[in-house]
């Protein structure tokens, strides 16, 4: 395993359904901690670009790479274990609605039959939820969600956390929030981040680099400027008047 | 109303062995519906096409099955399992060997609710349980069990209810019960305030039973 190369590869990579091209000839590397955020229109080949990195699909000509492996060369158990340490958080958060959020947290630990109750609580904790452990998603906001899901992806602490629009759904300040999480989240635990968005301003918050896509094509791939990422996070009045204000 | 106390005390002891027959044949499928309908139902929803455990040759054997028991008019199924209830229990009458095609029954009955209930839950939950790389089981145990337990305990009840009404009509290979003993008793013997009698008691059981489920099933629903 390279394991000090990049934390994810892709090497001239595509991925064709049928005679539609999803990627076209996308060559991208996901460095150790660092934050990329990977923008584009809808059908871009976002949603693509995250399957291939969490290994849910293989690509139809070219190579990926997750932790040094190639999924396409892994068997199912293999695979399982290399998801294991690749975090996902989802647009629409995707926890189970019948477990609290001390229970959702833990789930990853249960699937490979192990108990950890202190890093569950460390981790609702460092979210701010150690308060609503016991509470069920049904109970908590829509920010307060996505914090329990990111404590969920981190719990099996994985090199890579994959941001699927992970703010979309929220309002303003749950979205800097969940951003504000995901930028201490390299910090404090050396994961890197790939952020998919189609929000230039998440992007410009807290990512080292941006890959554009368009219609399937890698069009640049290059370091996001400071002056972008001082712009924000702002509080809810200063963002409205900038939005709005003359 | 003197009437049908009086009728109600003359036969309250035979009413209560219709009830146990009834109870007994309601037990063993409703058994049999979360022994092997819960199963099958999930491995009908796995083996979709599209589904998690896409497996084309177990979803049609499985679908089938479903299919044809739940459209077969049950008296007629009652009569076409004769020859195979013989082979399994030696007799074709009494309560026990009633009980065989309602279990026939109850399993395909629950295993299409199970389908369906399956169905409904979030394609993001499958999403989540794949990103976390959970096997086909712990996709099943930790995430749609989990998902789906309140509409599974509700689809239970369904079909706790439709198998009394089945039992009903299991008189016919002597299987007694509730609906046998209305039929007989009453019906037959003209005494109605028995036979009204009888179905008010079946109606209170069924009623329990949904108030049960219901309660059960919000108890467990937390969404």
């Amino acid at each position: 395993m390279l394991e000090n190369g990049p934390v994810a590869a892709l090497e001239r990579v595509s991925v064709r359904y049928g005679s539609v091209a999803a990627l076209s000839d996308v060559t991208l590397e996901v460095a150790r901690g660092e934050i990329l955020g990977v923008v584009g229109e809808s059908g871009a080949g976002k949603s693509t670009l995250l399957r291939l990195l969490d290994a849910a699909e293989h690509p139809s000509v070219g190579r990926v790479r997750i932790h040094g492996a190639d999924p396409q060369r892994l068997r199912g158990r293999e695979i399982r274990a290399l998801r294991r340490r690749i975090g996902m958080v989802f647009q629409s958060f995707n926890l189970l609605a019948n477990r609290t959020a001390r229970q959702n947290v833990a789930l990853p630990l249960v699937l490979q039959r192990t108990k950890d109750p202190a890093l569950v609580a460390e981790l609702l904790d460092y979210v701010g939820l150690a308060d609503r452990a016991e509470s069920y998603p049904a109970q908590l906001s829509g920010g307060q969600r996505q914090r329990v899901a990111i404590a969920r992806a981190l719990v099996t602490r994985p090199g890579l956390l994959l941001a699927d629009e992970p703010t979309s759904a929220l309002d303003t300040r749950a979205t800097e929030d969940v951003l504000a999480l995901l930028a201490s989240t390299r910090r404090d635990f050396g994961t890197a981040v790939v952020l998919v968005t189609h929000e230039l301003d998440s992007v410009a918050a807290i990512a080292d680099r941006a890959a554009v896509l368009e219609r399937g094509a890698l069009r640049s791939a290059f370091p996001v400027a400071r002056s972008a990422a001082a712009a924000r996070p702002d509080s809810y009045v200063d963002h409205v008047h900038r939005v709005l204000g003359a | 109303m003197s009437d049908v106390l009086a009728s109600l005390a003359a036969n309250v002891d035979a009413i209560g062995v219709a009830l146990a027959e009834t109870g007994f044949m309601l037990g063993f499928s409703l058994a049999a519906a979360v022994v092997l309908g819960l199963p099958l139902g999930v491995a009908i929803f796995l083996t979709r096409p599209g589904g998690v455990r896409e497996h084309r040759a177990i979803w049609t054997v499985a679908n089938l099955y479903v299919t044809v028991v739940r459209s077969f008019p049950f008296l007629l199924l009652v009569v076409f399992l004769i020859p195979l209830t013989r082979i399994l229990y030696g007799t074709t009458f009494g309560t026990g060997a009633a009980t065989f095609p309602l279990c026939f029954v109850g399993v395909a009955i629950y295993a299409r609710l199970v389908e369906q209930i399956l169905l409904e839950v979030p394609s993001g939950v499958l999403d989540a349980a794949r990103a976390m790389g959970a096997d086909v089981r712990q996709t099943v145990v930790h995430f749609l069990l989990v998902e789906g337990r309140s509409g599974l305990v509700y689809a239970l009840t369904s079909a706790a209810i439709s198998l009394i009404s089945y039992s009903t009509v299991l008189g016919i290979v002597g299987g007694g019960g509730l609906g046998d003993f209305a039929l007989r008793f009453g019906y037959q013997e003209y005494d109605h305030a028995l036979m009204y009698s009888t179905i008010a008691i079946v109606i209170v059981c069924v009623l329990l039973l949904q108030t049960a489920g219901e309660r059960i099933s919000a108890l467990l629903d937390k969404r």
